[in-house]
């Protein structure tokens, strides 16, 4: 949901726990009228009509619910950790909920770490809200501990917005910023830009909200602590205009 | 509680004396450390194997570059291995763990703000992670991660002159089996008490202020200035 707020800019409520007949998370987009609940289920035998179809039941009375709250577009998941037994519940979806009913695989892990390690698809969502360009699985595990952090410090519920800013109340910041980088560029003064491509050995770039820099040997990188958008940019730059570095050398004490 | 290990000789127990010793001045500090380095170095390259022309990588932290990490490279080279199969790595690491302006602990994160990083191949190399301590081993494990990125290393040894009890098996949990089969760990002492997050006795204190080094984040090690001016020349 942040890679998709960050790629798409719709933003997402998450609730966890929610009131509801389908309650474990529910996510609501209010402005496009979408909500989407699940329910999660580690057991090992799931079934839509175990215990008088405990489940097909409450799937539909999730969704009468929140057609009624003026949901426009209702989906309803059930959710296991196991692919096989999703497969399962797929092909014996009762006809009465099919239309906005589905089972969906996630894995479950604990720790949760070791997940990152065995599914890419899951890294690669949290490396792109890194900080870094090519974010390794370390930066990755990172972002999904301050994450979760994040959220666990704003549950039961909040926008994915806000869990991201939240996020990145952090020195140093690793989350990416939600702008765009042309308009983080836009926060480097030409001044500043001046005497910064006139020092010999350097190399620098502004992704995802950030000034990443290299030395011309490429064995020196780095990634400034705070982004370009903040005070703390600000103050680097002036740094810049006082001392006019020259070399790769003289600048490095800076960043 | 202290436990001293068999690498411990007499030498180096009066080092992490010296360490421990809060009326240790800055410069006798950083001696005892660069000869706990070479200490821990001669453990070390007793159990390469001569025939086996592995590179060596010795990665350490900003603090730890000039003194113990120096120590070790300098260790290496006494023991008679060439310079261009010495490779080093350094890295500036921040420990966060809680958001700006709350009061509780909400993740433990060590991320990387800049590095230092000579060509190497791990795949063919004997990789030294370096700590003055390892308690929490969050910075270790960000580094040696950081370095290796899914490729498993010939061997893996993991140097510190002092470690907390537990950290060894804190550091292997983190990795897959594949690559924490591989860890040999190289310490003089293991400790057992803390006093809040500090180890104690411990290394006598916050390795940065013992070693005069409160700026750490500009602060540009020798070892990293001489050695990328070698690389250039």
């Amino acid at each position: 949901m942040a890679r998709k707020l960050l790629e798409t800019g719709v933003d997402s409520e998450v609730e966890w726990q929610a009131d509801g007949f389908v309650d474990d998370v529910v996510v609501r987009r209010t402005a496009v009228a979408d909500l989407k609940a699940y329910q999660l289920k580690n057991a090992e035998s799931v079934s839509w009509t175990a215990k008088n179809g405990q489940i097909a039941s409450d799937f539909a009375d999730q969704y009468k619910l929140s057609t009624h709250e003026g949901f426009k577009r209702v989906r309803v998941r059930l959710v296991c950790n196991d692919d096989a037994v999703r497969e399962a519940l797929c092909a014996a979806v009762p006809e009465t909920i099919a239309d906005y009913s589905k089972a969906l695989y996630f894995p479950y892990s604990e720790p949760y770490l070791p997940m990152l390690g065995k599914f890419s698809w899951m890294r690669e969502d949290f490396a792109y809200v890194s900080n870094r360009e090519n974010a390794k699985r370390t930066e990755a595990e990172q972002v999904a501990g301050v994450l979760i952090g994040a959220w666990c410090s704003l549950a039961p519920k909040a926008m994915v917005s806000d869990v991201l800013n939240f996020a990145r109340q952090m020195s140093p910041t690793i989350i990416r910023s939600l702008a765009s980088d042309a308009d983080a560029v836009a926060q480097l003064s030409q001044e500043a830009r001046d005497v910064l491509d006139n020092v010999e050995g350097l190399t620098y770039t502004v992704k995802r909200g950030f000034f990443a820099w290299s030395d011309a040997t490429g064995t020196t990188t780095g990634v400034l602590p705070y982004d370009c958008f903040s005070t703390s940019f600000q103050k680097f730059q002036r740094r810049i205009l006082e001392k006019k570095p020259r070399s790769f050398s003289e600048l490095e004490e800076m960043l | 509680m202290r436990q001293f290990t068999d690498f411990a000789s007499d030498a180096s127990k009066t080092m992490l004396s010296v360490l421990a010793d809060k009326l240790s001045s800055e410069s006798v500090y950083r001696d005892a450390m660069y000869a706990l380095g070479k200490d821990l170095a001669a453990r070390m390259a007793a159990q390469l194997v001569p025939t086996k022309m592995l590179d060596v990588c010795v990665a350490c932290t900003v603090e730890d570059a000039d003194f113990l990490a120096s120590g070790i490279v300098a260790g290496f080279r006494d023991a008679g291995l060439a310079d261009d199969r010495l490779k080093l790595a350094c890295f500036w690491n921040k420990r966060v763990k809680r958001f700006d302006g709350t009061e509780d602990d909400s993740f433990d994160v060590a991320p990387i703000v800049k590095e230092y990083r000579e060509p190497m191949d791990v795949r063919h190399s004997v990789v030294v992670v370096v700590k003055s301590i390892i308690s929490g081993a969050c910075v270790v494990k960000t580094n040696l991660s950081s370095l290796i990125d899914d490729i498993e290393p010939e061997r893996v040894f993991v140097a510190a002159p002092v470690m907390y009890k537990g950290s060894r098996e804190r550091l292997a949990s983190e990795f897959a089996p594949d690559v924490a089969n591989r860890f040999e760990f190289f310490t003089f002492a293991i400790d057992d008490q803390k006093s809040g997050e500090i180890v104690e006795p411990g290394i006598g204190g916050s390795v940065y202020s013992r070693l005069g080094l409160e700026e750490k984040d500009a602060y540009v090690p020798n070892i990293v200035k001489v050695r990328r001016e070698a690389l250039t020349a």
